[in-house]
């Protein structure tokens, strides 16, 4: 098959690592476009206007150009999400504490959509490895809940199982992200951290759950 | 607990210790046998694992047999799901009616009874409730609709169930049920998922222990 190739300012020489990172950008956009089954070695090419090889030349295949792809992702996620949550979950005040947290990590979603759209749904045409470090990164993350769980519910931590609570956290401030992402105009940030603002205030609950 | 709906399947284990010279089974049994070797075999791999020929060989009959029951592998497949569903909707409708007509007492401990009897259905039957949660792509459409619409069916007994309890708690009225539902819903597969994936790490017990806890947590004044 010919591999018409146009448009001379895209070919011009990179660097070899601002090649990848423009082969991996090229992707990312696929994937946001498409999904993952749009990434092929080929596709790649012609939206980055390189021929094949060049592709080639950054990843043996297309599962570990997908499988970088995601770990770049998954790291400036990551890093996003760490540089903002010790300051975000602080303070005693429940309520006001996880309406801060959310509003920060919902701000830090919408700056890079894309990025989220592709680890929050994980889809069957992606490697393995890709779910499995992805895991690793939701244990970083709860490790931190887990600590500020302790620092804002102070003597009413007493007793709770942090580890699995933080996993609740984790899926609920997933599950909000989705919704942002998913229809931001019916969802906005704002209507989420009203929504944590109107419960945590209606505390405490009524005395007695389950026994 | 209140007596569940008859889900359980013929068993298992009798069909599939059997091998290739097997006794004749009636066809609806050996139908039943054919699914369960097919659940399985979706639970290893996802329903691309499903194969006419990999049926066979978990079911340890020859293809032909399998051949008899179904004429192709989106026909076995159809039939899976519309079994599946059929189960997922009983243990749904079992955690549907927790704390129904015991008044406020009984939905302030619903949440916690409402987790534990759905956990107890996932360690009960792990592979069907596996099916909320393997990937849909490589289903046929129709099947891929009737499944999805099965799995989304899961978020609407949330939904009933999180309105009694704000009802009869008396939460605020204006706290926003279509951010609720989603969030609730997360949460319940995240637990699902757990214990699933890891039940010695995470029994049931202990992910109904940690929601009395933080209910508890939240019932006591700030300090």
């Amino acid at each position: 098959m010919s591999d018409p190739v146009h448009g001379s300012a895209a070919r011009r020489r990179l660097a070899p690592a601002d090649r990848r990172d423009q082969l991996l950008d090229r992707a990312l956009e696929l994937v946001a476009e498409s999904g993952a089954a749009a990434v092929t070695m080929q596709a790649v090419a012609r939206a980055a206007g390189v021929a094949r090889p060049v592709v080639y030349d950054f990843f043996a295949d297309r599962a570990a150009l997908l499988d970088a792809l995601l770990a770049r992702e998954e790291t400036r996620a990551l890093a996003d999400v760490l540089s903002v949550a010790p300051e975000a979950l602080t303070g005693t005040d429940l309520g006001d504490s996880v309406t801060r947290a959310l509003d920060a990590f919902l701000t830090l979603v919408l700056r890079r959509p894309t990025t989220w759209r592709v680890l929050l749904a994980p889809s069957a045409a992606l490697p393995t490895e890709v779910g499995t470090r992805i895991e690793q990164g939701r244990e970083k993350i709860a490790g931190v809940i887990e600590s500020s769980i302790v620092a804002v519910l102070g003597q009413r931590a007493a007793g709770l199982d942090t580890e699995v609570v933080a996993l609740a956290v984790i899926a609920a401030g997933e599950a909000a992200a989705r919704l942002v992402l998913a229809a931001p105009e019916q969802f906005p940030p704002a209507r989420l951290t009203r929504f944590t603002r109107t419960l945590l205030g209606a505390l405490p609950l009524p005395p007695g759950p389950a026994r | 607990m209140s007596p569940r709906p008859e889900v359980a399947r013929p068993s298992r284990a009798a069909g599939r210790t059997r091998r290739r010279y097997a006794t004749r089974l009636p066809v609806p049994a050996r139908t039943e046998q054919l699914l369960d070797a097919a659940l399985e075999l979706v639970g290893e791999g996802g329903f691309d694992a499903v194969r006419m020929q990999a049926v066979a060989r978990r079911a340890g009959v020859t293809r032909p047999v399998v051949y008899e029951c179904f004429a192709g592998r989106e026909e076995l497949l159809t039939a899976l799901v519309t079994r599946e569903t059929a189960h997922l909707r009983a243990l749904y409708a079992e955690v549907a009616r927790t704390g129904d007509g015991e008044g406020p007492k009984g939905a302030r401990r619903m949440p916690v009874r409402a987790l534990a009897t759905l956990l107890a259905e996932v360690r009960r039957a792990p592979a069907t409730w596996r099916l909320l949660y393997v990937a849909l792509d490589t289903l046929p459409d129709g099947t891929r609709d009737e499944l999805a619409t099965a799995r989304g069916e899961l978020t609407e007994v949330i939904r009933a169930r999180f309105a009694v309890y704000a009802a009869t708690l008396g939460l605020p009225a204006d706290l926003d049920a279509e951010v609720a539902v989603p969030l609730l819903r997360a949460m319940v597969d995240v637990a699902a998922q757990r214990v699933l994936l890891d039940p010695d790490r995470y029994p049931p017990a202990r992910l109904t222990a940690a929601l009395r806890g933080v209910l508890g947590a939240l019932s006591e004044p700030a300090s």
